[in-house]
């Protein structure tokens, strides 16, 4: 049985004038988790550490343009173990007043058919990458206690000099027969990229699927695949336009929508200290651009690529070479015509963009060039495209994570032991 | 691309010299109260400000150099004093128009507890603000006193500038090089590319050049109708031709002050103390503990080359790696020269990727020693019959001695301020659980209590339980005081010094 935690993405609408309501609820509850005192009562309450199956929640409330001025929707995005049905019905398990949240939102009738209620709002990613397909939230923290009784068991006693240099066996070296077990583990799960490609084609067209892909990788050379394909191809990063930085001299001006409809979904100078991106070991990201309508067919398949990559390629712990990425997924929403992106990643924003920046320039170019407000130069005008993240970040009111202190790195090192 | 001669007299000379024939330092702390007097000073001093220009030339091949510098860096609140209009500090970075003191920043660069800038002595909540910073050094105390003499005489001539009581600060470049913990300090210094022809790009220390990116990031401008008289160059930026802009960042930077108050004696002690905990109380285990935690021996020998023991002959050199050792056997990851400048072993990434993601957060550091030491850095490097006596008997003696530690980069925000909350301050740096830097961190509760953990073979950092781990560190640093500066060009003082009121 495929052990991979999924990720389910619910977006319902909220009753108009219900908004600012559940706002402050949501908020209660993530000021609990934040460890903020908040005062008791009979305040609705969401026990996510009595879960055992959830890695990563967020509730945030976006703007919702398409259905009329003043309207928003909520946003739920987790990742979880197991079938869809049993996560929903922890979800309710460990929610205090379900109605009290939930309620705020058009269609909602109830608890009892919270199952079908969410499964109607629920979104597919068109890209989804997961860190550890084979770990689950319990598996993962248990590894974390393992290791954290290992060092209290250290701490508490003076070692000898033996003690230190022979603390640990030697790790076996692997046999032929592991080495070739894993092969074919890894051949069997990258075969369906032959399916995914035709897919892919079929869906979204030869030209979208070639150029958007060499798009990918068009900074990629540090891979030999990809330097070859990309000299047979002469498949280049075009020239920059300018040397200079396309940021508007005023550091702290708003950012303006380009297009009716580019939600702004507050003002990012004003977000940054709530939330809590280098509090913790985690930190999460969620955007919300427009797309050109022209283009979606192609960011269609750019992502249809990187869901390919990331199933049947990815090694554990790393994407094309990032090591700081849980959780991450794509979802075009509103008929292709808004790109929502959700992660949950390790360490600064700032470093996490940087390492992004180095590691996959063209990617983040293929992925959100043709949202508007993305700068000319695209990712290399970094003070902008850093800008133009901010402004289409929006905040979430609720952040949990199951390990909040474990990077993605811990976890390699975990699992070793 | 080499700077032009004309570019180097513009540019400020503290940022391309660490000033080493100067060994004497003062540090003067300045208040603008007076909008006419702020100009004429700041027009009196822009004379006299050292600048990159090369030194002339003698005979016999010896450079003439000066026999003093002053360089001077003015804060957000100096540049208001002095007229700049909110519709030109806003195109300063918001961490310098922020300053150092705010929330934000505090929670970025861990100044917390006893490092909270509400303790601060100098340019704290609680003191006066600074407003600009007066660095001067001179090759003996002599000159530094005339040196010192007459830029008072000068603050003394214009009326409500004054020198912030009782704030000057010394600073000295010890002939044995060492800090007061009895390291080899200021080694592994980044080259400027378009000074010495290699090394970083010159963006990322000298506003109006290509950085790492290859991108010349955003500068302070002036609109044109407060430069009537054409002082700045016009901005080259396109996106910005519309607008009718002078570009007053050119050939500036940004410098960091922070007065780092270091208890010396808690240091050694600590050392003694987990050395006995392992059994030993030679001298020699000692100071191998305090290098794994610095990263270097006290000659400034880099780990990294010489593992077991203190190589001087090894003390200069800046040309090794760590990527042959991801461990961390030889240098331990979390040490504080590893951590603050990772090289090519940034985990998890490749090295070439390293170095270059490496390359876009360096620091030039410009620090200086106060205080007399506690004790004679020598008995370190001899590991001697001496150091038997002094490390582990080590007293305070209750004066007060550290480094006031000054950075110039090009980007507070990415440079500066990341390498202490991404690097430095960051408990999991390269796959750690609970280590931050173990010199310049203050753990302050529980939760974010610090080890230092020294992989040994077999047993590596990370999760397993053979590594050596230390009691929680406790502090060994403090901040006392600290400004974000900008140190602005010749011209761009020039500018200040006679710009037209504009209410």
């Amino acid at each position: 049985m495929d052990k991979t935690p999924r990720c389910l993405t619910v977006l319902t609408p909220i009753l108009p004038g219900k908004d600012a309501a559940l706002r402050a609820r949501l908020r209660a509850i993530g000021d609990d988790i934040n460890g903020k005192k908040v005062s008791a009562g009979t305040r609705p309450d969401i026990a996510f550490v009595r879960s055992r199956r959830i890695h990563f929640a967020r509730f945030a409330i976006l703007n919702d343009p398409d259905r009329g001025p003043g309207r928003t929707r909520l946003l739920f995005a987790s990742v979880y173990d197991g079938p869809l049905d049993e996560h929903l019905d922890e979800l309710v398990a460990i929610t205090s007043d379900v109605d009290a949240i939930w309620g705020a939102c058009e269609g909602y009738t109830g608890v009892n058919r919270f199952q079908s209620f969410i499964q109607a709002h629920a979104c597919d990613a068109n890209a989804y990458y997961v860190a550890f397909r084979d770990e689950s939230a319990s598996s993962i923290t248990s590894a974390i206690d393992a290791r954290r009784r290992r060092h209290a068991l250290q701490d508490s006693h003076t070692p000898s000099r033996d003690e230190r240099t022979n603390a640990r066996a030697a790790i076996d070296s692997p046999s032929l027969f592991r080495s070739l077990v894993a092969a074919t583990r890894r051949v069997v799960r990258a075969a369906p990229v032959v399916t995914d490609v035709v897919r892919a084609v079929v869906q979204n067209g030869f030209g979208n699927v070639y150029h958007g892909t060499l798009r990918i990788t068009a900074s990629l050379d540090r891979y030999r695949v990809f330097r070859v394909l990309n000299w047979i191809t002469r498949n280049r990063t075009p020239p920059r336009k300018s040397a200079f930085s396309s940021v508007p001299i005023d550091q702290r001006s708003a950012f303006a929508p380009l297009v009716t409809g580019d939600e702004i979904p507050a003002e990012w100078t004003a977000i940054a200290p709530e939330f809590r991106e280098d509090a913790v070991a985690q930190n999460q990201l969620t955007l919300l651009t427009v797309v050109d309508p022209a283009s979606v067919g192609r960011v269609r398949a750019v992502l249809a690529a990187i869901d390919s990559y990331a199933r049947r390629l990815s090694p554990p712990g790393s994407l094309i070479g990032i090591s700081t990425i849980h959780f991450v997924r794509w979802l075009l929403i509103d008929r292709g015509r808004r790109l929502l992106f959700i992660s949950d990643y390790d360490g600064s924003w700032e470093s996490y963009i940087d390492e992004f920046a180095e590691m996959i320039l063209s990617g983040l170019d293929a992925i959100w060039e043709t949202s508007y407000g993305m700068p000319p130069d695209g990712a290399r005008d970094f003070p902008a495209f850093k800008r133009f993240l901010r402004s289409h970040q929006v905040p979430s009111d609720i952040f949990f994570a199951a390990y909040p202190d474990a990077t993605v790195l811990n976890i390699i090192s975990d699992r070793a032991h | 691309m080499r700077l032009t001669d004309e570019a180097l007299a513009d540019i400020q000379g503290v940022i391309t010299s660490g000033y080493r024939h100067l060994p004497q330092a003062a540090y003067l702390f300045v208040r603008m109260t007076d909008l006419t007097g702020a100009r004429r000073w700041l027009s009196r001093i822009s004379a006299s400000i050292t600048t990159s220009r090369r030194w002339p030339v003698e005979r016999a091949s010896a450079n003439v150099k000066p026999q003093s510098a002053i360089n001077v860096g003015i804060t957000a609140a100096g540049l208001r004093a002095c007229g700049l209009p909110s519709r030109v500090l806003c195109t300063f970075p918001s961490e310098f128009q922020d300053g150092i003191t705010s929330p934000e920043r505090s929670r970025i660069l861990g100044d917390t507890g006893e490092s909270a800038p509400e303790r601060w002595e100098i340019g704290g909540l609680r003191s006066d603000p600074v407003h600009a910073l007066l660095l001067l050094f001179a090759s003996d105390e002599t000159n530094l006193n005339a040196l010192c003499a007459a830029q008072r005489a000068i603050l003394e001539l214009c009326d409500g500038v004054v020198e912030l009581r009782d704030s000057m600060q010394r600073g000295y470049r010890p002939e044995t090089e060492s800090e007061p913990f009895g390291f080899h300090d200021g080694l592994a210094q980044p080259r400027i590319r378009g000074v010495d022809g290699r090394g970083v790009a010159t963006g990322e220390f000298i506003l109006g050049y290509e950085n790492h990116y290859g991108l010349i990031p955003p500068t302070p401008v002036v609109p044109r109708d407060l430069d009537p008289s054409e002082i700045l160059p016009p901005l080259s930026n396109p996106y910005h031709s519309m607008e009718s802009l002078a570009d007053l960042g050119k050939n500036g930077s940004y410098l960091v002050y922070r007065k780092l108050q270091q208890d010396v004696a808690g240091f050694w002690q600590f050392m003694a103390r987990e050395a006995a905990r392992g059994g030993r109380t030679d001298p020699t285990t000692i100071i191998w503990l305090a290098s794994k935690c610095v990263g270097r021996w006290p000659s400034g020998a880099p780990l990294a080359l010489a593992p077991d023991r203190d190589a001087p002959d090894l003390s200069e050199r800046d040309d090794f790696f760590y990527s042959d050792d991801p461990d961390g056997l030889r240098c331990p990851v979390g040490a504080h020269v590893r951590r603050t400048n990772p090289r090519d072993a940034l985990k998890p990434y490749p090295p070439r990727q390293s170095l270059s993601m490496t390359d876009a957060h360096r620091l030039i550091r410009r620090g200086r020693v106060f205080g007399p030491p506690l004790f004679d850095p020598g008995v370190l490097r001899r590991a001697s019959i001496d150091a038997r006596e002094t490390l582990p008997e080590m007293r305070d003696d209750g004066q007060a001695r550290g480094v006031h530690f000054f950075c110039v980069n090009a980007s507070l925000k990415s440079q500066f301020e990341f390498v202490q909350q991404t690097w430095a301050n960051n408990p999991r740096f390269g796959g750690l659980n609970d280590n931050m830097d173990p010199l310049t961190s203050s753990p302050c509760d529980e939760k974010t209590a610090s080890r230092m953990t020294i992989a040994r073979r077999g047993a590596p950092a990370g999760a397993g339980a053979g590594a050596l781990r230390t009691q929680v560190l406790p502090r060994f640093v403090t901040v006392k005081a600290g400004a974000y500066l900008f140190l602005p060009s010749l011209t761009a003082l020039r500018f200040l010094g006679r710009a037209a009121a504009d209410t």
